[in-house]
């Protein structure tokens, strides 16, 4: 027994004592000196000892920074990255070791990476002899898209086995710096074939590299290793990855970018039939849509059941839900940035999908090899037999049809110059039986000069053109019309990027200028009883100077702050009315009228938009984000309906109509483990909106020359929090995400009629305040995946009837207060089961089968309660389910 | 593809639109008052029920009785009106005026206080050209002899004066003679065997009796010809953008429905055209937009309809409904069974009294009759 407390008190004395040695502060003595001269230093002074090979430590140097660390901390630091590591011995000697593990690790890696396929190249720098392991050198090059040549912009380079990884500027450059030795660099780029160098670097030099995209549909099954990017990505900004998209259940065979969207934590929907989404409580139309640099208005094709964007012809989206950058202005909510894919440069090739809905094919290839390449896309429906299928008598005696195209050219000046023309089209077509017809489209057409000036700065000028109109088309009799509305929109924006050491800098104007045709009606027969009726153009110039600065501050913590300054111009020719003051406004108090000639400015806004976001790298895996942006949106989406319908207005600010105003501010915190298989955030927002639209009870918003007696103005509020879990890698990958969040309006007046539930804070038409997204993918074989997602959301808020009064014998209904009931929660899931062609690299048809089921349980999910009219005449509630059963598809897709 | 087609239409039989239940706890009561006053000679009337849960789809009106009803005007007259049968309370001597304004204020037994806005009488113009066009929108087919989607678009051509403030009001009345059958009324008994057979059991009104099994005419059948009334279920009201000059042409008013019953003999169709202020149009273009969303799939979120009378304190209950002042000018057009086209059948056999047959149905035969 004695002799057992003997030796447990002198462990715990040994140990104590070689622990106060590794917790020993550094005191600024340690500057400048080499670390094997700083460490006999200890051992003469304390009694330790330090077991290493001078020559390991002759290039590690102390430098500034270590005064305050502890020994454990500094060595931990100077070791980075080396091949050198250290460990306690007998408890009172440190024993260092050129390290053998790093060289399992390698091992192990290069294993793994083979036992992938992947392809790894080996590249030297430099000769061993001339220079000691350990120096540091500077790496640096640039990563491209193999088949287009652009510069990836956001792509990560990252050396495998420490926590160097720097992102890609927008002139695809990168530089890091790393100590002499042999590394394996790894090159990585959402939706492309990771790239691995084995890179012996004795001396500071470049490693390009060529990334080519993902070629199959599905990706490549299991790669352990990876770094997640959730710690390292930008606050509220998500990049969706194309392949994965691909793989996901689909919706009749078609995939969906706007589908991927609501699925994103903090994103919802308020069902099927619902071509916007919502974001953090926003409105659909605070989502800033940009196609190849160029406003959407219209997002979607047959209501919403499916978005606009035919996503074999885009290259890539990025979604900002908080921390919107500077550049981008104009929409409070959120910002789907889509590229559009470029045409290959060196080969031809063309790919398709065949569902049961409609069919896509394109092409793409060299015109000039290496100079030109040409990418056209074109998608069309074939039939109404959706419709036909639908259960609701004013849909399904409906016709419906679609289509949408694009083309992309793109000419290469040189390394440094290349100009590109984009182009894009959506048409849809949906005709109600009783001989209304409604045509509804985009236009846009873009062309961009990139020039770089070297590999620190570059520009991207953009001229555009978008346009998007509607027609109804009424052929009875007695109403015959047709009833137009257009918005037109070109497009400006330049910018400019400077690489300067820690600093990003982004400059640029943007400028749009709207002609607004709020509505032309005009009698098409002889006996119509309608009235031709024109409300004159609107015209108004929304313009913005911006300036961020990216700013890596230390390793660890980045800032990223910028300045937008927003203005906008409504112009003449106008007509403004003004009304009795104190008075509810409508038609009858209009007192008088000023019309403006045209040129002359109507009424001006100027908008300070602040942006900032910070993010601080806890550990190498963990995260702290906070962002903070205001943003004034000059442009508003006038509608009484509860989704976007083809007959919505948009209506630019004007002398009634000021600018809404957003202010978000978030903070989450975010964590992946050590392989980047797993990561967690949780993220929480508040924003708060000033100046929000909503409408006036029984008010039309269609040819009205005096919108403003139909709006009401109010504040909206939203607050929430995210919860995010990913699983990354391994055969089985998913997410699961629960978002917590209330979105409220409040519309106060003095005057009866102009304030929406006597003024107090009601539920916005999306306010679904519980939201469960799970979605997952299981790799049963090389060419076999099962995917699927299940989706569950409180039901929406609604007005509902409660009782009912003759008045004059007509039997009158009357409803509850806006919002105050909901509709019962919404809940589905959905499986597919994708068959991938065989994996060889050769073939003519490289095809894929997708077999989805929507809905497998059959819920029906209420997308709204409506009104019928009963024998007695009166009003009584229905629920209306879009999609009341499972719905199967199968699609096949292939490339040549 | 044409397999899958097939697949997925089975699935799809199953309906996607059902009934919505709302619990009882999700109901408000609210006062109902339906009032005007006009340039004609009266009675001039005030109707005051309560609202009905929406899950009653009977039409019973819960009238509020005792309460104190007077109607004011600008220069200091009033009339406490006399509530005549339940919850109807009628005015004798006050009579609208041009550019005089009115109200209405109203005491229930139970204390709650409400009072109209002040409604100014505005005038009105006149129209004309009030015409029926057919309009056949389905084959016609025995089995919808009685109802039918068939029948006559009623329109007008109308003047608005410009002191009307482009606000114009229609209403219509129609009025049709059925035939019924009462005396073929039958019941149910069981025989000796167990089996059920029906008996006649002739309805008193119909003069037949029963004796032992043969309907025998005791005296004259009171109830087996009635007027019926039917009122135009959405309200009609003037479109500003609709006016040309002060005038609106070709304003469809309403739609007479064509069966063997609405045009047994002809049909009566008397519409007015009135005045209204503001608040009472504003009331009415909520009704419009209510009934017009209803099955329509872009409908709007439904407006409230609140009109013109408000609770004079916080906690009384809610109420709907409109007080109008209003000036009127009508015009009647008789529709033959002769104008439609197409064969109708003699009218079917109804055994039951004709008063019973319809709501609004009376066995005294009208004056313009």
């Amino acid at each position: 027994m004695k002799t057992l407390v003997t030796w447990l008190f002198l462990t715990i004395s040994y140990a104590a004592f070689s622990q106060q040695i590794l917790n020993k502060k550094l005191n600024g003595s340690e500057k400048g000196k080499i670390l094997s001269i700083y460490l006999r230093e200890i051992e003469r002074n304390s009694g330790n000892k330090f077991f290493f090979l001078d020559q390991w430590f002759e290039s590690l140097q102390f430098e500034d920074g270590y005064a305050g660390m502890t020994l454990e901390e500094a060595l931990k630091k100077i070791l980075q990255g080396t091949d050198i590591s250290y460990t306690t011995f007998y408890n009172y000697a440190v024993v260092f070791a050129k390290d053998p593990n790093r060289t399992l690790e390698k091992i192990k890696f290069l294993q793994s990476v083979k036992s992938e396929k992947i392809k790894v190249e080996s590249k030297s720098l430099g000769s061993k002899d001339k220079v000691k392991t350990g120096t540091p050198v500077h790496l640096s090059g640039t990563v491209r898209d193999g088949k287009t040549l652009d510069p990836l912009q956001g792509a990560s380079v990252y050396i495998e086995g420490t926590n160097r990884v720097a992102t890609t500027s927008g002139t695809g450059t990168f530089s890091l710096e790393i100590p002499a030795g042999e590394h394996f660099v790894v090159f990585r780029y959402s939706n492309y074939e990771e790239k691995i160098v084995n890179l012996s670097i004795y001396e500071s030099g470049e490693a390009n590299a060529e990334l080519m995209e993902t070629p199959k549909i599905l990706e490549e099954v299991v790669v352990t290793g990876r770094q997640s990017n959730v710690v390292n990505s930008n606050v509220g900004q998500i990049d969706l990855k194309m392949a994965q998209l691909k793989k996901l259940p689909v919706f009749l065979g078609e995939i969906d970018i706007i589908k991927q969207i609501q699925v994103l934590p903090g994103v919802t929907s308020v069902g099927e039939m619902s071509s916007g989404f919502n974001v953090r409580g926003g409105g659909v139309d605070q989502n800033l849509v940009l196609y190849d640099g160029v406003q959407i208005f219209n997002n979607s094709h047959v209501f919403g059941f499916f978005s606009a964007f035919n996503s074999e012809a885009v290259r890539n989206a990025s979604f900002f839900k908080g921390g919107i950058p500077a550049e981008f202005g104009g929409r409070i909510s959120s910002v789907l940035n889509i590229s559009s894919k470029e045409g290959d440069y060196k080969k031809w090739s063309a790919s398709g999908g065949i569902g049961p809905i409609s069919s896509n094919i394109s092409f793409n290839g060299p015109i000039n090899k290496e100079k030109t390449s040409v990418f056209g896309s074109f998608r069309s429906s074939y039939s109404d037999w959706l419709v036909k299928t639908l259960q609701y008598k004013d849909i399904n005696k409906s016709s419906v049809w679609f289509y949408d195209a694009s083309l992309k050219l793109s000419h290469r000046f040189s390394e440094n110059d290349k100009l590109t023309f984009s182009g894009y089209a959506s048409q849809d077509k949906f005709g109600l039986p009783s001989d209304t017809t409604f045509w509804w489209q985009n236009r846009v057409a873009s062309l961009h000069y990139d020039h770089r000036f070297n590999d620190r700065a570059f520009s991207t000028f953009t001229m555009g053109f978008g346009e998007y109109s509607y027609d109804v088309k009424d052929k009875n009799k007695n109403s015959a019309y047709d009833l137009k509305y257009g918005l037109s929109y070109p497009t400006m924006k330049g910018d400019f990027n400077y690489h300067m050491g820690k600093h990003r800098i982004n400059t640029g104007i943007n400028g749009i200028w709207y002609g607004i045709t709020p509505g032309a009606i005009v009698p098409t027969s002889s006996q119509s009883n309608v009235k031709s009726q024109t409300i004159n153009k609107e015209h108004s110039l929304e313009s913005a100077v911006f300036l961020s600065d990216e700013f890596e501050v230390t390793e660890n913590l980045r800032i990223d702050g910028g300045v937008r300054i927003s203005s906008f111009t409504s112009m003449g020719p106008g007509k403004v009315y003004f009304y009795q003051p104190n008075q509810p406004i409508s038609n009858a108090t209009i007192i008088d009228s000023v019309s403006y000639a045209g040129g002359k400015t109507i009424k001006n806004y100027m908008g300070y938009e602040p942006r900032f976001s910070l993010i601080y790298k806890v550990t190498p895996f963990s995260s702290l984000k906070i962002g903070y942006n205001r943003i004034y949106q000059y442009i508003h989406l006038i509608s009484n309906s509860v989704s976007i319908t083809p007959i919505d207005i948009w209506q630019s600010s004007n002398y009634y109509f000021k600018p809404q105003i957003g202010d978000q501010y978030s903070a989450g915190y975010f964590r992946s483990n050590k392989s980047g298989k797993y990561d967690f955030s949780v993220e929480g927002f508040y924003k708060y909106i000033d100046n929000i639209l909503d409408f006036k009870d029984g008010s039309s918003i269609v040819l009205n020359p005096t919108l403003e007696n139909a709006l009401l103005r109010g504040v909206g509020k939203a607050y929430g929090v995210e919860f995010s879990i990913n699983k990354n890698s391994g055969r089985l990958q998913g997410s699961l995400n629960y978002t917590y969040a209330r979105s409220w309006r409040k519309i106060q007046s003095p005057f009866d009629g102009e304030s929406i539930n006597s003024g107090n804070w009601y539920p916005s038409n999306y306010d679904q305040p519980n939201v469960v997204n799970f979605t997952w993918r299981y790799a049963l074989s090389r060419r076999f995946s099962f995917t699927g997602n299940f989706t569950y959301r409180t039901g929406r808020p609604i007005t509902l009837p409660y009782s009912y009064a003759n008045i004059n014998n007509i039997p009158i209904v009357n409803y509850s207060d806006r919002n105050e009931y909901r509709v019962p929660d919404y809940h589905r899931l959905d499986f597919a089961l994708v068959i991938e062609g065989n994996h060889r690299r050769k073939k003519l048809i490289d095809g894929s089968w997708i077999i989805s089921f929507y809905n497998v349980y059959a819920r029906k999910n209420v997308y709204s309660v409506f009104y019928k009219t009963n024998d007695n005449g009166i009003q009584t509630p229905y629920k209306l389910s879009i999609i009341g059963t499972i719905l199967p598809s199968i699609s096949y897709r292939f490339k040549i | 593809m044409k397999y899958s087609r097939f697949i997925i239409f089975f699935l799809l039989l199953d309906s996607c639109v059902s009934p919505y239940d709302i619990n009882s706890s999700q109901y408000h009561q609210s006062i109902v008052v339906e009032g005007m006053i006009t340039d004609q000679p009266g009675p001039h009337v005030v109707k005051i029920s309560k609202a009905v849960q929406i899950r009653d789809q009977v039409l019973k009106t819960e009238w509020v009785t005792g309460a104190t009803v007077i109607i004011k005007d600008d220069i200091g007259n009033s009339e406490t009106l006399v509530e005549k049968s339940s919850g109807n309370y009628y005015a004798s001597t006050i009579q609208g005026m041009i550019g005089r304004s009115y109200s209405l204020v109203i005491s229930t037994k139970s204390g709650e206080s409400y009072e109209s806005s002040r409604e100014r009488l505005l005038p009105v113009g006149d129209f004309t050209d009030l015409r029926a066009e057919f309009q056949m929108n389905q084959e016609t087919n025995y089995l919808d002899q009685v109802k039918s989607r068939n029948g006559f678009k009623i329109f007008l051509n109308s003047e608005v004066l410009p002191s009307q403030e482009s606000r114009v009001w229609w209403r219509w009345t129609g009025t049709f003679e059925i035939l019924t059958y009462p005396q073929f009324r039958t019941r149910p008994v069981p025989n000796r065997s167990g089996l059920t057979v029906l008996v006649p059991d002739p309805v008193p009104c119909s003069g037949f009796i029963n004796r032992s099994g043969a309907l025998v005419q005791a005296s004259p059948c009171t109830c087996c010809i009635c007027w019926v009334t039917q009122y135009n279920q959405i309200p009609e009201i003037s479109d500003p953008r609709f006016i040309n000059n002060g005038r609106i042409d070709n304003q469809y008013i309403g739609f007479i429905e064509t069966n063997v019953r609405t045009f047994y003999d002809k049909y009566y169709l008397e519409v007015e055209q009135l005045s209204v202020s503001q608040a009472v149009y504003d009331f009415w273009k909520k009704v419009k937009i209510q009934k017009e969303n209803s099955s329509n799939l872009f409908q709007t979120p439904p407006p409230k309809t609140s009109g013109n009378i408000t609770a004079l304190s916080a906690d009384a209950t809610p109420v709907i409904g409109y007080f109008s002042a209003s000036s009127v000018v009508k015009h009647s057009i008789v529709l033959k069974r002769e104008d439609v086209p197409y064969h109708l059948n003699p009218i079917d056999t109804l055994a039951i009294s004709c008063t019973d047959a319809y709501k609004f149905s009376s066995t005294s035969k009208p004056t313009f009759w």
